[in-house]
């Protein structure tokens, strides 16, 4: 095992790591909001990242980057405003709206565009950037980049400002937030619409890298869903933690896991390891979890009243 | 009753009906709360005390009746409207938000007032009735003991400047030391800063030695009313309520 082979997975997987975390993040704020898992997240992704990819046709990267998360954001306001108010007592009903919106946008994306492969356009191409041993593609160093600015800005946000907090303890407790003289609704609103507009910078920087399909998303959200998990639903920095480890564990996995079966002396091999990197990843997850229910970064499940 | 008198009340609920889907929780309440007096909703397990609360803070639309707020109807509108008009409710339980610092508690608790407004200024009065809140400013909100959290729980409704402040069983859970405290403080709430206060409380006898006036609410009606000297004179309430 050599150093600059170990560097260099740890460093790409928290590159792709970072954006699980934004999906992760996403899906943490609706799940503290509004209580449930939007299993759509990522398919609202991918038709906003189509919808960039028409727009990137005819106007530049940075203007169709934009217009893009608007449009996310709008889309994200609206399901909540439409469709989620409605149902919004209801446990289970929020468990098929969950899936509903999955099947909507999946079905909508492939019928209006189609499944063939688009190439998705990247503003940093060329040579990957070499730093001390370490070889870095220039989309992922940009990736990551927008990625942790986001975070932070979202971090200061939250933490900062009037309406962030009054967002947070919207989230944290609607009756006694509506009490405080805040607009719920409007706020529940926000919320959905900053997560789907999280989620359309995800797909928009992952897909140069896994090519623009209906389908582009369905791992990546996985991944997400099993990031936040992993930190703990209730925290937006476990998210993007739970993003790191799931991206860095994948791609150890992915060099490694011939290395640890021969040394194991264990009676099979390996033929290719990236079939194994995700179900070892997983894997773990749920060791992670069977020994700390709430999480990395999760409050625990018991609480004071 | 003269008509001088009459423009002091500011809030009057006439004939109040409210219900909990097909569960008609008050039967017609009608009560006066005038400016600057504590008064005291008093009655059992329920009895509807915080259910009248629910509707004049409008967390609950009422199906009949009038609530009215200085001299306008208010029945229907929605909590954040009627905070921005001075109606500020500490509802049951506290309700605080843990996992936010006691400092940001209060500051939210502002949220419906003008942006430039004397934030500061309103939390060291906050500060000046519960000093203990000052020292555990940044501290998650959580982590209060239950007094403690109740004094936040009324600190942070004194933060949106109230025209008449709503409080809800604030001895709930409490020992009664703390009580005796907690009371203390909404006495000189009242008696100092002149804030007007309708206050829910089961524990009768603290409540009494505190309001200018009290209803009795026996399952969904107000039963009787009267100054406290008068409640505590009548026999019957002794009974149910004094237990002496």
């Amino acid at each position: 095992m050599d150093f600059d082979t170990l560097a260099q997975q740890i460093v790409s997987g928290v590159m792709t790591g970072s954006i699980y975390g934004l999906l992760a993040l996403a899906m943490v704020m609706i799940f503290q909001s509004t209580s449930m898992f939007n299993f759509g997240q990522g398919e609202m992704a991918t038709f906003t990242t189509f919808l960039a990819w028409g727009l990137m046709l005819h106007v530049p990267y940075g203007l169709g980057f934009a217009l893009a998360v608007v449009i996310a954001f709008f889309i994200g306001a609206g399901l909540e405003r439409g469709l989620i108010r409605l149902v919004e007592d209801n446990p289970m009903a929020l468990i098929i709206v969950g899936l509903g919106i999955f099947l909507i946008f999946n079905s909508l994306g492939g019928s209006i565009w189609g499944p063939e492969p688009h190439s998705f356009p990247q503003p940093f191409a060329g040579a990957p950037i070499k730093f001390i041993g370490l070889t870095i593609g220039k989309h992922n160093l940009y990736l990551f980049v927008v990625a942790m600015v986001l975070t932070s800005v979202l971090y200061f946000f939250f933490r900062f400002t009037k309406l962030g907090l009054a967002m947070r303890v919207t989230a944290a407790n609607r009756t006694a937030a509506e009490l405080m003289g805040i607009p719920t609704g409007l706020m529940l609103m926000l919320g959905w619409g900053i997560a789907a507009a999280l989620g359309a910078v995800a797909g928009m920087l992952v897909a140069p890298i896994v090519v623009l399909t209906p389908a582009m998303m369905f791992f990546v959200l996985l991944f997400s869903f099993a990031a936040a998990v992993l930190g703990g639903l209730d925290s937006a920095p476990g998210a993007i933690l739970g993003g790191f480890i799931v991206a860095i564990t994948q791609n150890l996995v992915g060099v490694y896991i011939d290395d640890w079966v021969n040394f194991l002396h264990l009676p099979f091999d390996i033929e290719d390891p990236n079939q194994y990197r995700d179900i070892v990843a997983i894997g773990l997850i749920v060791a992670v979890l069977a020994i700390r229910p709430r999480g990395l970064l999760g409050r625990p499940l018991v609480q004071r009243v | 009753m003269s008509t001088a008198v009459r423009s002091d009340v500011v809030l009057r609920l006439s004939g109040v009906r409210a219900a909990y889907g097909f569960i008609q929780a008050l039967h017609g309440v009608s009560l006066e709360v005038r400016e600057g007096t504590v008064v005291a909703l008093l009655g059992a397990n329920g009895a509807g005390k915080t259910t009248t609360l629910r509707v004049v803070s409008g967390l609950l639309s009422p199906t009949a009746g009038a609530v009215e707020f200085r001299g306008r109807n208010t029945s229907g509108m929605s909590p954040s409207r009627l905070v921005g008009q001075g109606i500020v409710h500490a509802p049951e339980g506290r309700q605080i938000f843990g996992d936010v610092t006691v400092e940001e508690n209060l500051r939210i608790g502002a949220y419906s007032r003008p942006w430039r407004a004397d934030i500061k200024g309103s939390m060291e009065q906050v500060f000046g009735f519960f000093p203990v809140l000052k020292e555990r400013r940044k501290q998650q909100a959580a982590s209060l003991s239950g007094g403690e959290q109740q004094m936040l729980a009324i600190g942070r409704a004194l933060m949106a400047e109230p025209r008449i402040l709503l409080l809800d069983e604030p001895s709930l859970g409490l020992a009664p030391l703390i009580v005796q405290e907690i009371y203390r403080i909404i006495h000189s709430l009242n008696r100092e800063k002149g804030v007007t206060i309708l206050l829910v409380e089961q524990n009768a006898s603290v409540a009494l030695d505190v309001a200018h006036y009290a209803y009795v609410l026996e399952t969904g009606r107000i039963a009787l009313s009267g100054t406290p000297d008068e409640l505590r004179g009548r026999e019957d309430v002794r009974r149910s309520y004094l237990g002496y």
